[in-house]
């Protein structure tokens, strides 16, 4: 049973890929704050050691062409365990999706909308979300492109523009500190933006590929967000050097030091702009794999009438989940990135492997 | 309060009656309960009431194990 009959390119799975990483760039502030001056080979860490399960999503997605997450899950695992697996994957989908929305009203409040309740953001964000959620896949992912095209333009310029400020000795000392901070920075990024990719499985059989082709998507999409996620790290190490780990986010910071003569400067509203841009997107891409996989486990056949309650949930939910930045932050460092693992690595390279197993999936009896 | 209360009415309203004639008695269970959740919810953050957090609370079942950094 197929709930969205919309379907999209493998090209705007690139886009929307790629875009779905960029948003990441908030997340860097709980990386630095762990690898210091040595980030940046943290995120290129973590992109390789993701590389592999990056394959086997596309894999499972190739052998699955026309199954989502959830009826993947029941046909490997049979109608219980798989039910239980379903709903263990919406509360991490619904949990996903309550985290950047609170981030995003968080993040608003603190650079642009001072006095607007972060609950009211959310729920504006919800509003708007919500629309696209209704329409389906297409409208979801149509803009996926202009945003990542914007992303990048800004994000390239704004380097051009403190370029005068950056410093090689910024990224010294090298190695220095213990290793247990490189696997824990390797962690999170691994988990924390490249694991989340796993929503994909749940939004393949609206994509129109072959197998060459959806695995070609996944990867330039990786390699497209990951690469802005390296050079936006890169950029900020280079320019605030050891003060890197002060910032919640040093993005901002980073934009706030261009000075290029009288007229251009206070640039960081444009990052601000772009990130809301970009966690907008993100939002509205986990918004609507949390309604598709309540749909599905419950066969519901018309995902319409619950768009508003699922968001109104994620609103409440979200403001349930951390009481504090402080408690935020320890948390997203010491265990967010094991639970993560679970969901993105754990699941699916068993399934992987009990699919092959078992042969699955089997053909259909004519 | 009268605010939250009056926002979850309407939006009751927009989607309740089309689910009720469309009789699809699952979307119905499901929408019922998912509404129940956050209005509750809703309310209790409203009166300040402190609502345990998941995630914090699977973070210290992984710190008892010894399995968080």
């Amino acid at each position: 049973m197929r709930i969205d009959k919309g379907q999209i390119s493998s090209r705007l799975l690139l886009f929307s890929v790629a875009c779905f990483l960029q948003s990441s760039a908030l997340l860097t502030a709980f990386l630095t704050e762990i690898t210091r001056q040595d980030s940046w080979i943290v995120v290129l860490l973590g992109a390789i050691v993701y590389l592999p399960f990056l394959w086997l999503l596309g894999t499972l997605m190739a052998m699955f062409p026309e199954q989502n997450l959830i009826q993947i899950l029941d046909e490997v695992y049979g109608p219980v365990l798989g039910k239980i697996l379903g709903l263990a994957y919406l509360w991490f989908f619904l949990t996903l999706s309550s985290v950047n929305l609170t981030d995003l009203a968080d993040f608003t409040k603190g650079t642009i909308m001072f006095r607007t309740p972060a609950p009211a953001m959310s729920a504006v964000c919800i509003l708007v979300s919500a629309i696209a959620v209704r329409k389906g896949i297409k409208l979801v992912t149509k803009f996926s492109p202009l945003f990542v095209i914007v992303a990048i333009v800004t994000m390239t310029l704004s380097t051009f523009l403190v370029i005068n400020q950056f410093k090689l000795e910024n990224f010294l000392p090298i190695f220095t500190l213990p290793a247990k901070s490189y696997f824990q920075g390797t962690h999170i990024i691994a988990t924390i933006p490249f694991g989340e990719m796993v929503v994909y499985l749940m939004i393949h059989p609206n994509v129109k590929f072959s197998r060459r082709e959806i695995r070609k998507s996944l990867f330039w999409g990786f390699a497209v967000g990951g690469l802005t996620l390296w050079s936006t790290t890169l950029r900020d190490i280079g320019v605030l050097g050891n003060t890197v780990d002060l910032f919640t986010v040093p993005s901002l910071i980073t934009f706030r030091l261009v000075q290029v003569g009288p007229s251009i400067s206070r640039t960081e509203i444009l990052f601000a702009i772009i990130l809301i841009m970009l966690l907008f997107y993100k939002i509205t891409l986990l918004y609507y794999v949390a309604v598709l996989t309540i749909s599905q486990l419950f066969k519901i056949r018309s995902y319409n009438h619950l768009v508003l309650v699922v968001g109104s949930l994620m609103i409440t939910y979200g403001l349930t989940l951390y009481p504090s930045p402080q408690k935020q932050a320890a948390s997203v460092q010491e265990t967010v990135p094991v639970i993560w693992t679970v969901f993105e690595i754990l699941i699916p390279t068993l399934t992987f492997i009990l699919a092959k197993i078992r042969k699955l999936p089997k053909a259909k009896e004519a | 309060m009268g605010l939250i209360i009056a926002a979850y009415a309407i939006f009751a309203l927009v989607d309740i009656f089309p689910i009720i004639r469309s009789r699809s008695w699952r979307c119905i269970l499901v929408f019922i309960v998912l509404f129940v959740i956050s209005l509750t919810l809703a309310i209790l953050l409203k009166l300040k009431v402190k609502i345990p957090s998941i995630l914090l609370f699977l973070g210290d079942i992984l710190k008892s194990w010894h399995l968080t950094y």
